[in-house]
């Protein structure tokens, strides 16, 4: 069982992760355009990662009820299908917690590089506009190359977040259906919390420590380089 | 011209979009919150209905679906410990926090780490040794015990908050108070504390916000005498219920400091969630 929310917490971070970062980048590469109102946007955005991960779920589970909510209603005017989200089968409670977590971090990822990309200077690249480079060959040798440290900072930052999360999926699915989203600090909650289990829970709680500290360790390193 | 026009609009498209999807959860819960049961649970969702106050005085009476009692009580747990917690950690991680920017001493990378870790603890790691630590002090659903939980969450952000704030302070400041006569303690308060107070206020704020938002602590360590927001809140949750209403009132009543405080904070949210390294 400790096995399987490993590797259930494994998925979380792969996917949660894999899909924040790139989206989170193209976001943030919009808002670093010189468009009027882009300082709204940016207030919005500020929003979900403002709230407790906790308030998080509850929104969401107003939000997306199977037979009543609004987002199946429109799903629904569309001529989509309409997932049962977090009461569904495994997959689509696996899904739905990690669209929530997306929902809420993507806009932290999205802000932080934007303040990199506010540091890249303008000269490399309209120099390679005039040399005919287009927009992904610019975005792949000038500009992430300049934020390529906050880029791993965000990266280490999301990584130790996303392997602790625990209070939004206690609010959404509870690690159900089954044991299809119990993800590591939730079992680690239920073993000393349900069971009273503090011994295991201390050795689950302290090989969490060491991975996150290495984490943070490097992420301190890379912090302290760019001051 | 007209590419760029095309990629403008098309930008805002985007942007709009995400925003939209950013904060139409909290005013479907903020509408929820003030609709009768019945109109809760229709097909299709109504956006037009009586509005209605009884889901607030339930939850705020009666503690409501989740049978736990006057939720004020639990507001007003959150905000004692939290404030209690932001004045401890203000008024020791100031300081500390100067200390790191502006003098050397021995450790000094290793002492700001340790600071920093906090950013990277898995929150049982402090909770297992702290529960059984106040079963044996009888801090256990104490007020007390919530604060020094909390410490740990604010202390730390406290000083990863200021050392930039203090970094930003020119050095001939500081050189020029000390010709004048003024070293020490007395030039920490009499200098540089006016020049941060704006960087104090702000750090307070989020400080608050951080105490208010932890669900993990209030969960493990207290029961119901002590009982913070997050965890009131959570009893709401529970897609069996059909006390949507409910739920939802307790979940904008929680939501109401961060609305409070959030233009003021907004600027500096980054930056205590990046442990200082983004100024954002």
């Amino acid at each position: 069982m400790s096995r399987g929310s490993l590797v259930t917490t494994l998925y979380f971070v792969v996917c949660t992760v894999g899909i924040e970062i790139p989206l989170g980048l193209v976001l943030a590469l919009l808002l670093n355009r010189d468009l009027r109102g882009k300082q709204a946007f940016r207030f919005v955005m500020i929003f979900p990662m403002a709230i407790s991960p906790m308030l998080a779920a509850t929104m969401w589970n107003l939000t997306l009820r199977p037979e009543t909510g609004p987002v199946n209603y429109i799903l629904q005017l569309l001529c989509l299908p309409q997932p049962r989200w977090m009461a569904g089968a495994p997959v689509e409670a696996f899904a739905t917690v990690m669209l929530i977590d997306i929902w809420q971090w993507t806009p932290f990822v999205a802000l932080v590089l934007l303040a990199g990309l506010q540091g890249v200077p303008r000269e490399p690249c309209e120099a390679a506009e005039v040399d005919g480079a287009n927009r992904i060959q610019m975005l792949r040798y000038i500009v992430v190359p300049y934020i390529k440290n906050i880029l791993l900072l965000v990266l280490l930052l999301r990584l130790a977040d996303s392997l602790r999360t625990m209070d939004m999926i206690f609010g959404t699915t509870n690690g159900g259906p089954g044991t299809a989203t119990l993800v590591f600090s939730l079992l680690l909650y239920y073993k000393v919390y349900s069971q009273s289990l503090l011994g295991v829970g201390s050795a689950m709680a302290l090989f969490m420590f060491v991975i996150l500290n290495i984490l943070g360790v490097v992420a301190f390193k890379v912090a302290r380089q760019k001051a | 011209m007209k590419t760029k026009r095309f990629e403008n609009l098309l930008s805002y498209l985007v942007l709009g979009a995400s925003s939209i999807v950013a904060i139409f959860p909290f005013c479907w819960m903020a509408v929820t919150s003030f609709k009768q049961p019945i109109d809760v649970i229709t097909q299709p969702p109504k956006f037009i209905f009586d509005p209605t106050l009884m889901n607030y005085i339930a939850v705020v009476t009666t503690g409501g679906w989740s049978a736990q009692g006057n939720f004020m009580l639990k507001v007003a747990n959150s905000i004692e410990a939290g404030l209690a917690a932001v004045l401890v950690s203000i008024a020791s991680g100031t300081p500390a926090a100067y200390a790191i920017a502006r003098i050397n001493f021995p450790y000094k990378e290793n002492i700001y780490f340790t600071y920093v870790t906090f950013r990277f603890l898995p929150p049982f790691v402090a909770i297992i040794p702290l529960f059984i630590m106040y079963g044996y002090l009888k801090l256990y659903d104490s007020l007390v015990g919530l604060t020094l939980a909390y410490i740990l969450i604010s202390l730390p952000l406290t000083v990863w908050m200021m050392v930039p704030f203090f970094e930003q302070i020119p050095k001939d400041i500081e050189e020029a108070a000390t010709i004048d006569g003024c070293s020490g303690f007395s030039l920490f308060r009499r200098i540089l504390l006016p020049l941060i107070k704006p960087g104090i206020a702000a750090t307070m704020a989020l400080n608050f916000i951080f105490c208010w938002n932890d669900f993990i602590f209030g969960l493990i360590l207290t029961f119901q005498q002590a009982q913070p927001v997050q965890y009131a809140m959570s009893l709401f949750v529970s897609y069996a219920v059909v006390h949507w209403g409910q739920m939802a009132a307790a979940g904008v009543i929680c939501a109401i400091p961060i609305l409070v405080f959030f233009v003021f904070v907004q600027k500096y949210i980054i930056r205590g969630l990046t442990f200082g390294a983004v100024k954002g």
